[in-house]
């Protein structure tokens, strides 16, 4: 008889994820999106940063496909330099969230009574800032710039992924193999590591994905208003302000970076719809 | 021969908190005053009803709850006294197996992962004697080498349960805890898993303290039974003597229930009426009173000591055996 081989369960979801195919057609998205914009000048050979004052504000054409900016830069260029920088700070606020958030609302859940008290009313606390006020906040205290709104974003997220990982490791708590692990021998921090963690991954992988979403968003948004990236540095969300003051005369200079901001979005937030279906989320996701 | 574990007086309660403050309100009687003691290499069944606290008693021995007062007495050291890294000592010595099979594997850890978990926790192999260890508790609970490469969900209640024995074994333990470890799974499967746990006390001489809600179960397998019921031991014998000279009028009511296989053998099934009362507020005097149907009186108020009734088989009842009137005294 011939024994199928088996898989891990990281392996079989992957698999899964295969078979749903907006979600697989948005990796896919998010892939190239990513190649584009980590590969700077070597796929696409402009700069974003020359200036070219001969070609201000060209309409786009064979030669410059987006156009050019009101300095003659190109926006192809511009527009994957600022996703770059967008998708980083999104990722790296989205990871910091996801480190002490998780941090935060697995001790409170596992540990309970005061500890929960307590933690679960600083995360409370947080919550109750608006992200992008909180954004305004840091700003004018430490100063506008990428490292700032990464903060802020970061901070700002770090409530979800607290009350999941808390409400996670309350139910989990309680279940039986967790006791198993106690008659084991295994400490806190080996139950956590081992027990713990691993069975609330995929929720919060899930929420990863969509907290990315919205982290694009804020980020633009945060940009847009000018507390954000500075230039000559540029963000989707600073392209899109750029682009403002021209709509009329030159309504591509913020339909594209627009445009790259919704791609970015959608695929990110079909992703994690369908990673919920992969991996067999069952608990509700607020996002 | 000495025991292995004695329980004596044990008595746990849990509070019940409501309002804002969480104030303690009221408290669970979940076991009062609970003594016996279990062999070396023998089962002593633990029958009662759901909520009477018999699953409380298992999780007091292995100290995943901390009892109120009373003793544990394990090897004559008491496991409520000791300090928490010789607690760790002797945890490997004392394992569980849950009623659960679906709920206490770890989903994310392989088989091989989850049997070898506690052998390097407690370092009681050579690492590069793992595997071998690990392919030898496969065998021993009828399982095949290659599942240590499987994760729980791939196999059946009955197999998870032998998995869940199997790290029981692993720890090499004296005493293993049986939380109704078959109720379940289908009727097919509990007596495999009742015959391996009978042989594997054979070869390796544990013991076992075997929770079960129902008589049947127990029957076979145990050398003493006790009866609880609302948090008390209301009968304790050797499993003969229980069940046939049963003297407590709960332990004829659960032993009625007993399906017979004989059509032609009828008996009286009694059936209990009410509901088992709260242990938030147990009723005073003996606490099965308002359900028996001999109460009188003095069972109202005068709570019944353990007495002697026959050699090694105790019961707490005013009137012993008043079911059998008629029959002999009581051999005091």
């Amino acid at each position: 008889m011939k024994t199928s081989p088996i898989r891990s369960p990281l392996l079989q979801s992957l698999q899964k994820l295969r078979r749903r195919k907006t979600a697989f057609a948005s990796l896919i998205v998010l892939g190239i999106i990513l190649v584009l914009a980590l590969s700077g000048s070597v796929l696409y050979p402009y700069d974003p940063f020359v200036k070219d004052t001969a070609n201000r504000q060209m309409a786009p054409c064979l030669l410059h496909l987006f156009g050019t900016d009101n300095l003659g830069r190109d926006l192809l260029a511009r527009v994957l330099y600022g996703m770059k920088i967008s998708l980083s700070i999104s990722l790296a606020s989205v990871l910091f969230a996801l480190a002490a958030g998780t941090a935060l609302g697995v001790t409170a859940g596992y540990a309970g009574g005061k500890t929960d008290a307590l933690l679960s009313l600083i995360i409370d606390a947080i919550c109750a800032f608006p992200t992008i006020l909180l954004g305004l906040l840091l700003a004018t205290a430490l100063g506008s710039g990428a490292r700032n709104i990464m903060l802020a974003i970061g901070i700002a997220n770090v409530p979800y992924f607290a009350r999941l990982a808390r409400s996670m490791a309350i139910t989990i708590r309680e279940r039986e193999y967790v006791e198993s692990a106690v008659t084991t021998g295994l400490n806190h921090f080996e139950i956590i590591l081992r027990y713990l963690l691993p069975n609330m991954s995929s929720v919060i992988i899930v929420q990863t994905s969509l907290s990315a979403a919205s982290a694009i968003i804020t980020e633009s948004t945060l940009s847009f208003i000018g507390v954000g990236v500075q230039p000559p540095a540029a963000s989707l969300g600073s392209l899109l302000r750029d682009g403002y003051d021209y709509i009329s005369r030159a309504p591509w200079l913020s339909l594209f970076p627009g445009i790259a901001i919704l791609i970015a979005v959608i695929a990110l937030n079909f992703l994690g719809d369908g990673l919920r279906d992969a991996l067999d989320v069952k608990i509700r996701v607020d996002g | 021969m000495e025991n292995l574990l004695e329980i004596r007086h044990l008595q746990k309660r849990f509070p019940v908190k409501a309002g804002p403050l969480k104030r303690t309100v009221a408290q669970v009687h979940a076991v009062e005053d609970v003594s016996f003691s279990i062999g070396q290499g023998e089962t002593f069944g633990l029958v009662g009803e759901s909520g009477c606290g018999k699953t409380t008693i298992g999780k007091l021995i292995l100290q995943l709850q901390r009892a109120d007062s009373g003793e544990i007495l394990y090897r004559g050291e008491n496991l409520n006294a000791l300090p928490k890294q010789a607690l760790q000592r002797r945890r490997r010595e004392i394992q569980m197996v849950f009623q659960d099979p679906y709920g206490s594997l770890n989903p994310k850890m392989r088989v091989r992962t989850i049997l070898s978990e506690g052998i390097r926790k407690h370092r009681l192999l050579p690492r590069e004697e793992i595997p071998a260890r690990v392919a030898e508790l496969l065998n021993l609970v009828g399982l095949h080498e290659g599942d240590g490469e499987k994760y729980p969900h791939e196999f059946s209640g009955g197999q998870r349960q032998r998995v869940v024995v199997a790290r029981a074994l692993s720890f090499s333990p004296r005493l293993i805890v049986c939380d109704e470890p078959v109720s379940a799974l289908d009727v097919s499967v509990q007596a495999q898993v009742l015959n391996l746990l009978a042989d594997l006390q054979e070869r390796l001489g544990v013991s076992y303290l075997f929770i079960a809600h129902g008589m049947a179960a127990v029957k076979h397998i145990s050398k003493r039974v006790g009866v609880m019921y609302l948090g008390k031991l209301v009968e304790a014998a050797p499993t003969e003597s229980l069940f046939q000279n049963f003297a407590h009028p709960y332990t004829q009511a659960l032993l009625s229930s007993v399906p017979e296989a004989d059509p032609l053998c009828r008996k009286e099934q009694i059936i209990l009426e009410g509901e088992v009362p709260s242990p938030i507020s147990p009723p005073g005097g003996c606490r099965f009173h308002p359900r028996c149907r001999y109460a009188c009186p003095r069972c109202r108020t005068e709570e019944p000591q353990p007495q002697a009734w026959q050699e090694d088989h105790w019961v707490a009842c005013h009137f012993p055996a008043v079911f059998r009137t008629g029959e002999s005294a009581p051999a005091q």
